[in-house]
């Protein structure tokens, strides 16, 4: 169902930053169709076939969060949120409720389109969305909390993970026992892992196994399939 | 040693000191009571001398006692020795008594009254000349040790007095000594004390220092833990106005400071709005040199922006504790350097689990390091563990800092070389926020020359 020129819903109460955008994005080749607040949002969602939504968080009325909330119950077009707060607990609460993706302001419009044609290419290979809400994976008495992007070991002590190696176990906790190799990895954890493509990846699954395996040159839970790719090997259960 | 037993605490110094004063006290009491056990004895032998010589001056027997007269056997009992003789017996050991003289005086002169010079002492019974110490009164002393499981007397008293007809009456009699003090009964007698006195005094202290002991954890946790409710006032009423007053200037500080959170959510809303505003519009700008030059400049900007206000927030952050590995924690914090950034890692060697804010503490990381790669080109991490602190520690091999510049490093806006060079990069925040994080966890941050050059810088945290 790819479209020539996707549609994109502009949701901003900000003209100063609404119009300039929308007139970049057009110029990148899509169909853009502003709203100053939610009313008119929902009017337009109404009105059009939407592909994808960028929407503020904080305007007048009701504001972003709300809006994706029940975009994301009625199945509604994936969102990317515009925050003006970087704080972490912005962001997982933005995730939490069912958005995409989101971009800090000020963005750079250039990165924004990238996540724009992420999401819209996912969309359109028909996969499932691979956000997955609020759900904690276990594994070996691990804990992988997909609200928080956070993992838990088996006494209940947080290990960090870069945003990378997380969205690289989340992808592996998704697909346990399936072969990933490197352009899968790449693809599942958005494009968005940073520098030589190829040896990123193999640097931040050495980065995990040596904080989730008991043994990192004896890897038993992320396994290397010679020529193929990688393998979590152990039993995932999903809550 | 002493300053180890010494209690710290005021519950433990209150009852140390409470325990000491009443066992000084029973110390001081058993002293009296025995000097007055001995005074007691003095007089009883002094008394019972008197009544013997009166008696015998009554009698105008006033013979040496002859040892050979069987008559005397019976008055071997009486335990006292006496010599007539021309002149007093004088004995510089023995000490005058004048009050026991005084009222022997009474008791002999109503028996005659021409006896003069009546004098009383008493002094060591070893001291005694040969005729008054042996006889009679050295078997009473024998039998009374034997007889009463006791020492045998050490101590006599001596009555000397002029007899009308220009005789001198010498007669001595041994002092009984006092048995050992019961040890048993002062036991008895102290513990009934402490329990009647300590536990009340325990549960007064107890009454206080507990609720110190609350506000004291509270005081400690002031700004690191934000929102608990306020803090029972109990204890007595001096306690529960130090409770109620601390109360009321944490629930001020607590508006002060939600105030200023509000005021500063608005102003970086407020100014994100028009850099955001600016940072899609310099898209539209055709020369590629000027647009990305535009691009760092609003960068910069929020930058800045974002460390001001996470400066300001961070005594009041909106993360929770949690129970972190410290291994993974920093390797996290690594990640965000480019790959061939000059950071060495000395693995850690042991697990260890931090309670704290990860994001921050990561930023507080990623801040150290930043300034070791840019001030002195490397960076070297390890980790040193005590009991009470877990110590990252940061190296650099760069030039150090100098020794005048080194008071203002943690000053907001200072940076390594005194020029405000923006070139250098940073915000001249980072060393600010990094201890300001550090100390919202109770912790804080260093930093020194290395003997060997370069800086080292140390954040140091508390193990839980």
């Amino acid at each position: 169902m790819t479209k020539s020129r996707p549609h994109i819903l502009l949701v901003d109460d900000e003209a100063s930053i609404r119009d300039p955008l929308a007139r970049y994005l057009e110029r990148q080749g899509y169909r853009v169709t502003e709203a100053g607040n939610a009313a008119k949002a929902r009017d337009a969602l109404a009105g059009f076939d939407i592909d994808i939504v960028l929407l503020d968080i904080m305007m007048p009325g009701e504001d972003g969060l709300s809006l994706t909330r029940s975009l994301s119950a009625t199945n509604g077009p994936p969102v990317i949120l515009l925050t003006a707060k970087s704080e972490e607990t912005d962001r997982v609460v933005g995730l939490e409720i069912g958005a995409e993706d989101y971009v800090v302001k000020p963005f750079s419009p250039r990165e924004l389109v990238a996540r724009i044609k992420v999401i819209l290419r996912r969309g359109a290979q028909g996969g499932q969305s691979l956000k997955s809400a609020g759900a904690v994976y276990h594994f070996e008495g691990w804990q992988l909390r997909t609200a928080e992007q956070q993992l838990i070991d088996p006494t209940g002590v947080l290990v960090p993970l870069s945003s990378g190696e997380y969205r690289l176990l989340e992808a592996m906790a998704e697909r346990p026992g399936q072969v990933l190799n490197r352009d899968q990895l790449l693809d599942l954890t958005r494009g968005r892992v940073a520098g030589p493509f190829d040896r990123a990846v193999d640097n931040q699954i050495s980065r995990l196994r040596r904080k989730i395996e008991p043994d990192a040159k004896e890897p038993a839970m992320i396994k290397t399939i010679w020529g193929g790719g990688y393998r979590f090997s152990v039993e995932v259960t999903r809550t | 040693m002493i300053r180890r037993l010494w209690p710290k605490s005021l519950y433990g110094q209150i009852l140390l000191v409470a325990a000491s004063a009443l066992l000084v006290a029973q110390a001081i009491n058993t002293g009296l009571l025995v000097m007055a056990n001995q005074a007691r004895a003095t007089v009883e032998a002094s008394s019972m001398l008197v009544a013997r010589v009166a008696n015998q001056v009554e009698r105008q027997r006033l013979v040496e006692i002859d040892r050979s007269d069987p008559t005397e056997r019976r008055r071997r009992s009486a335990a006292i020795a006496l010599v007539v003789s021309d002149k007093p017996v004088a004995l510089p050991d023995f000490k005058s008594q004048p009050d026991l003289a005084e009222r022997a005086s009474e008791y002999l002169l109503a028996v005659d009254p021409a006896i003069t010079a009546i004098r009383l002492s008493k002094g060591p019974m070893a001291t005694l000349p040969p005729e008054l110490r042996r006889g009679p009164i050295r078997r009473w002393a024998q039998g009374f040790a034997k007889r009463e499981g006791r020492e045998q007397p050490r101590e006599a008293v001596l009555l000397t007095m002029k007899l009308q007809n220009g005789q001198w009456v010498n007669a001595a009699a041994p002092v009984r000594t006092m048995g050992p003090f019961p040890p048993f009964a002062l036991l008895l007698q102290t513990l009934t004390l402490y329990l009647a006195v300590l536990i009340p005094l325990a549960l007064v202290a107890r009454r206080i220092a507990q609720p110190l002991k609350a506000l004291t954890g509270r005081v400690r946790e002031f700004g690191f833990t934000s929102e608990l409710p306020p803090i029972e006032p109990r204890g007595p009423s001096d306690v529960r106005d130090l409770i109620d007053s601390f109360n009321s200037a944490e629930a001020r500080l607590s508006s002060l400071l939600t105030e200023k959170d509000v005021m500063l959510g608005a102003i970086g809303h407020d100014l994100k709005t028009p850099l955001a505003a600016l940072r899609v519009r310099i898209e539209s700008v055709d020369d590629e040199v000027e647009r990305s030059k535009m691009a760092a400049s609003v960068d910069e900007m929020v930058m800045i922006l974002d460390d001001i206000l996470m400066l300001a927030r961070v005594g009041r952050p909106a993360e929770a504790l949690q129970p972190t590995e410290l291994g993974a924690l920093i390797d996290t914090a690594l990640s965000e350097f480019p790959d061939d950034a000059a950071i060495t890692v000395h693995p850690v060697a042991e697990r260890i689990v931090v309670n704290v804010r990860p994001v921050l503490i990561r930023r507080a990381l990623r801040n150290l390091v930043g300034n070791a790669l840019q001030y002195g080109g490397n960076a070297e991490l390890s980790v040193r563990k005590s009991d009470q602190r877990v110590s990252i520690i940061v190296d650099d091999n760069g030039p150090g800092i100098a020794a005048d510049q080194m008071d203002h490093i943690f000053e907001p806006f200072a940076r390594g070389e005194s020029s405000r060079n923006r070139a250098s990069g940073g915000t001249g925040l980072g060393l600010t926020i990094a201890r300001a994080i550090a100390q919202a966890h109770g912790g804080t941050v260093t930093v020194e020359n290395r003997p060997a050059g370069g800086i080292r810088a140390i954040l140091s945290l508390r193990a839980d």
